[in-house]
């Protein structure tokens, strides 16, 4: 049985009341392969991941692990495991207080008569975290790793039982380029020692570097599966969602017209070198680089959520020192963070009042409250404006909301500050290709209504797409400008690792 | 499948429990209480009985208006007792009860401003903060009357806590007033709103330019003030005032405001139910007087629906 497949799964059915998350799925991966399972938010990625880990149970279909038919009714995780089927989730599952051998041999310690043999475990997590790459010793508590070393401690974990499956979901949501790259140096050495590696993600750039094969669902169904290099970027996106890439991003109506947002020589707490910048009315400008570059920070500081330690930043050329969000507010900038969900809105909270927040002042009754005509007026307005997909009244908690709309709902919220800069980061983390298309074409109706408009992102197509120029960061400084028509990924990366010294970008956040 | 059946009738179960023991929800218990009180003890709505209960239950109601508002930012204030059992000492010690309540009204700013100061500035959790704070008010208590703490309440408390406007009891009236009054703020005007937010999501509000400290503290201070008006009523309700005047209401307020759908949490809680989480409360306690249980029972029922109310406010385990 050297040739049957790791991994197959056939006919997989699983409705969730009325609700058909999968239907009629059917995935092969093959022992030494990296296959991409790729997806819209809401595909039915989680939910097969979450069948092959043992912790759903599939209504219908079979699942053969190495040619061996595996009894679904009896599939647990711990039959996962035993299979050699191991699942490193998105959300780490390590325990921050202990230290890496520990959460290695979480669960299954080695001990002789009750007590704990420390020294052999300390060896094997060690021989587990030579294979991948991690320079971390194990007897590092796991509080003290960053992202990038907690994910390969959390491979080597999956590793530590004999593992013959392997699936990352989404894994490079936290990663930078450096630590991608080395993540999947680690990948490809599983793969060439016949592991079949899972790869969940919906970022095209890295399917097309690290897969052989993928596999596409869309709407719980497949709509697509072959060999990588028998497809391109386009063709994917098609099958994620029926359209094509070059309709992803509307381009510009208007000239980009005078300086909104000028800093010069601006030094930022946390950034190595000093900032110049403009910001234009009727421009999209991007923000390019690797996490801990220092967009997020550079960003924050325009937003007067980082201290500005020197250097001039005016504003429709009139000075502005924001020492807080509040004052860069009263100067008319928006900020929209990358964490929506933990900065950017009250999750249990009713649409309406984040819609409202930030007009509340002008909405004001005879009685000196808030006018509940007004308010509704105000906020039915903006859900018809941006399509939110909310009941009129936006009376559900946002929580209800797909990623997409919550995102709608923030920007909808920050549109009633009247802003002349918007800064966006991370505009479509988390987002499905369908609605980020929806918010690439607010984006561009924002600068077309001549707003200055920031884009920090770290997906390069995203900044190549929207982008009427491209400013690039690197090790907490801006390293370069590029115009947005005529810039690759390669000349990015290029600027980038020009200016990059291996191990260093950690610093900044 | 039969497990999975199991577990969503649990789910249910604990929805409908859930949905009957907190937010606007407790009204339908209130009226259980209220029936079953009818069928086992009829005297249980003797005039006497009602009015008595009515006012007791006002001055918990006040207490917990405050407790309301720390809760929504995220604190929880163990001192109200406390600051109620100084407010009795201030009233009956000063020269007259207007001296005394405007000495426990700066007190009470004090009070505030310290928990906000230690629970905001410095990090330290709301719980341990507000509980020292119990320790250094019942020791400045004793202090201030040399541990002999027993005096008659003055004559214009006890008519103001006694008397009526109308048919309304004053502090009835005072109570539903402080309902309405912060329900209004928090929900129709935009400094209320943002006391509201700064405890749904501090980080966004923050961002959105909103001093979530400031919030924080007038939340405190809100409580600290209204545990004043609180400790002046009970010194002119009870008539007296003993060392242990007030003890009790701090757990009190705490369960009703859960009761009435507060969270730890913070962001949530609404005062409507947080009066009908008050009334349960004190319906219970008047029945089990009314019944001639042993004032023990009230003691375990108490602590039976605080527990209850705190169960079933965690958020529910994800499978």
């Amino acid at each position: 049985m050297a040739d049957a497949p790791a991994i197959q799964l056939e006919g997989i059915g699983k409705t969730y009341g009325p609700v058909t998350a999968l239907d009629d799925v059917s995935l092969t991966v093959h022992r030494g392969e990296v296959h991409a399972l790729m997806g819209e938010n809401g595909a039915g990625k989680s939910t097969l991941l979450k069948i092959l880990s043992g912790v759903v149970r599939p209504d219908a279909g079979t699942l053969r692990v190495l040619g061996e038919a595996v009894e679904l009714g009896r599939y647990t995780p711990g039959a996962a495991r035993d299979l050699g089927v191991a699942i490193v989730h998105q959300e780490f599952s390590l325990i921050p207080s202990l230290t890496v051998a520990e959460n290695i041999f979480l669960g299954q310690e080695r001990a002789r008569g009750g007590v704990l043999r420390e020294a052999e475990m300390a060896a094997r997590a060690r021989e587990l975290l030579a294979r991948v790459s991690a320079s971390v010793a194990p007897s590092t508590r796991v509080e003290t790793l960053s992202v990038a070393q907690a994910q390969l401690v959390e491979i080597a974990k999956a590793l530590a039982s004999d593992v013959k499956v392997i699936a990352l979901d989404e894994p490079s949501a936290v990663l930078s380029g450096a630590e991608l790259r080395g993540l999947f140096e680690v990948i490809r050495a599983l793969a060439a020692d016949g592991v079949a590696v899972l790869y969940v993600s919906h970022r095209i750039d890295e399917v097309f570097e690290l897969c052989s094969r993928f596999s596409v669902l869309k709407d719980g169904r497949n709509s697509g599966a072959g060999a990588i290099e028998e497809t391109d970027a386009d063709s994917l996106i098609s099958l994620m969602v029926g359209r094509s890439l070059s309709h992803l991003f509307p381009p510009p109506g208007v000239e980009p017209g005078s300086a909104v947002l000028e800093a010069t020589n601006l030094e930022v707490l946390g950034l190595a070198a000093p900032v110049n910048l403009t910001l234009r009315a009727g421009e999209i400008v991007g923000l390019a680089g690797l996490q801990g570059s220092g967009r997020t920070r550079l960003a924050r500081a325009l937003f007067g959520d980082v201290p500005i330690l020197g250097g001039s930043l005016t504003l429709s050329s009139s000075p502005l020192r924001p020492g807080s969000p509040a004052d860069a507010m009263r100067g008319r900038i928006a900020y929209l963070p990358e964490d929506r969900k933990g900065m950017g809105l009250a999750l249990d909270k009713p649409v309406s009042l984040h819609i409202s927040m930030l007009a509340w002042k002008r909405l004001r009754s005879r009685f000196g409250g808030i006018g509940r005509m007004q308010e509704r007026t105000l906020v039915d307005k903006a859900i018809d404006a941006l399509a939110i997909k909310t009941a009129k009244g936006g009376a559900a908690p946002v929580r209800t909301l797909s990623g997409g709309n919550q995102q709608k709902v923030v920007i909808a919220k920050w549109l009633e500050l009247l802003p002349d800069v918007i800064i966006f980061d991370e505009p479509t983390r988390g987002i499905d290709v369908g609605s980020k298309e929806q918010i690439y074409g607010i984006l561009r109706n924002l600068a077309d209504a001549g707003k200055a408009v920031l884009v920090v992102s770290s997906e390069l197509i995203e900044v190549l797409g929207l982008s009427d120029r491209i400013l690039v960061m690197a090790d907490g400084q801006i390293v370069g400008e590029l115009p947005g028509t005529g810039a690759t990924e390669e000349s990015i990366m290029r600027l980038i690792a020009s200016h990059t010294t291996h191990g260093k970008n950690e610093a900044a956040a | 499948m039969t497990a999975e059946a199991t577990v969503s009738t649990r789910d249910r179960v604990r929805g409908v429990a859930n949905a009957a023991l907190s937010g606007k929800g407790i009204f339908i218990a209130l009226a259980v209480i209220l029936i079953a009180a009818a069928i086992l003890a009829p005297n249980f709505y003797a005039g006497v009985n009602v009015g008595n209960t009515l006012r007791r239950a006002s001055i918990l109601g006040i207490i917990t208006v405050g407790q309301v508002f720390v809760l929504m930012v995220r604190g929880v204030d163990l001192s109200v007792a406390a600051m109620a059992g100084i407010t009795a000492i201030a009233v009956t010690t000063l020269d007259s009860s207007a001296v005394g309540i405007l000495a426990a009204l700066g007190i009470a700013v004090l009070v505030g401003s310290a928990n906000a100061w230690l629970v905001v500035r410095r990090g330290v959790p709301a719980f341990v903060a507000t509980f020292g704070m119990v320790l250094v008010l019942t020791g400045a208590q004793l202090l201030w009357t040399r541990g002999g703490v027993s005096a008659q309440a003055p004559a214009d408390l006890i008519g103001l806590a006694r008397g009526s406007l109308g048919p309304i009891a004053i502090p009835v009236l005072l109570w539903l007033l402080a309902t309405a009054a912060s329900t209004w703020w928090t929900s129709r005007t935009p400094s209320g709103r943002r006391l509201v937010l700064s405890g749904a999501n501090p980080r966004m509000a923050q961002l959105s330019g909103i001093a979530v400290g400031g919030k924080q503290w007038l939340a405190f201070v809100i409580s600290a003030v209204l545990a004043v008006i609180g400790g002046a009523l009970l010194t002119g309700f009870s008539g007296y005032v003993d060392r242990s005047i007030g003890s009790g209401l701090e757990l009190d307020s705490i369960t009703a405001a859960l009761l009435g759908g507060a969270r730890f949490k913070g962001g949530e809680g609404s005062f409507v139910a947080a009066l009908g989480g008050v009334l349960v409360l004190s319906a219970l306690s008047t029945l089990v007087v009314v019944l001639g249980l042993r004032p023990e029972t009230q003691n375990i029922l108490k602590g039976v629906v605080l527990i209850l109310a705190l169960t079933l406010h965690l958020p529910a385990r994800r499978r």
